[in-house]
């Protein structure tokens, strides 16, 4: 058993914590990442959309 | 006062201006979160510093069960007062819950394996959020599945609210049945088990994870309402 306080002088469980964090980290900011990209592509096309037919982008 | 933030012009005003303030609470509660979780929180006597990985097991199973809920809950709105905004809350949380969902069934995984000696047990804790993760991943598959996205929503409005019944078999099928996963230990009549140093990162992390779900949502919420309204416009344009 580890008995260090100190997250650096974890050698016994290394390979179970740090993937638990990196996995979750490649999860929660991929899932940002896709999203941004989607609300991106998606405000360009209605942008276009609207200003292809005027007097048509203020109504919700 | 639902009802008034319910409508889309007025969702998506409000919706831009809290978003900037909820993605700076989840980085202050990453950021001090994620250094009590690592750094400044003790070992655990017995399981070391696998203890850590209770920071993002714990907050991502409570995530996975609230994303559930609040999607049911939108999906009963949505097909009770046909309310559009609830619909598309409920797509909108689906991949978010399904990634909290994934998060748990993998980090506990991880866990599992140094603590009991098996990366996997059939029993009904792990059986009943695999199920979830399941739901989810039916939700939006479902809902894709038709063309008129009408009859989509509400096929998968109601698997969502027919699922719904695993939430409280998760939530105590540790109470029901014999299972290698440990009672709760900090949602209890008699108060947390776990040593307020540990309380501290679990509740931070807790936290950010929340953030983290109300400004995705909101983003995700705003992206399906410019859908919405891009169909709706080459509808118009379609027939004019």
């Amino acid at each position: 058993m580890e008995n260090s306080n100190t997250i650096m002088s974890m050698t016994e469980h290394a390979g179970y914590v740090w993937p638990s964090y990196g996995i979750a980290a490649l999860v929660l900011i991929g899932l940002v990442v896709l999203s941004l990209r989607a609300f991106r592509k998606s405000r360009d096309e209605l942008e276009r959309l609207e200003a292809q037919m005027p007097g048509k982008s203020d109504e919700a | 006062m639902l009802h008034y933030f319910a409508n889309p012009t007025r969702f998506q005003r409000l919706s831009r201006r809290v978003e900037p303030w909820l993605l700076a609470a989840m980085l202050v509660c990453f950021g001090a979160g994620l250094y009590f979780a690592l750094f400044s929180s003790p070992v655990d006597y017995q399981q070391g510093h696998t203890v850590r990985i209770m920071y993002i097991h714990v907050p991502a199973a409570w995530m996975a069960l609230f994303c559930y809920t609040a999607m049911a809950v939108s999906a009963a709105v949505a097909l009770i007062w046909k309310h559009a905004l609830a619909d598309v809350a409920a797509k909108a949380t689906a991949p978010i819950g399904a990634a909290f969902t994934f998060l748990a069934l993998v980090t506990g995984s991880l866990w599992g394996k140094p603590m009991w000696g098996t990366w996997w047990v059939w029993d009904a804790r792990l059986t009943s959020v695999l199920v979830l993760f399941f739901l989810y991943l039916g939700y939006m598959a479902l809902r894709d599945a038709f063309d008129e996205p009408g009859r989509g929503a509400r096929a998968s409005a109601i698997l969502v609210l027919v699922g719904f019944v695993n939430v409280p078999i998760i939530k105590f099928s540790v109470d029901w049945w014999n299972t290698l996963h440990q009672p709760s230990s900090v949602l209890r009549m008699d108060g947390p088990t776990i040593h307020p140093d540990m309380l501290t990162p679990l509740f931070l992390m807790a936290a950010a994870f929340q953030f983290y779900y109300f400004w995705l949502v909101l983003l995700r919420i705003r992206r399906e309402l410019m859908v919405n309204r891009t169909r709706a416009l080459r509808h118009r344009q379609a027939s004019a």
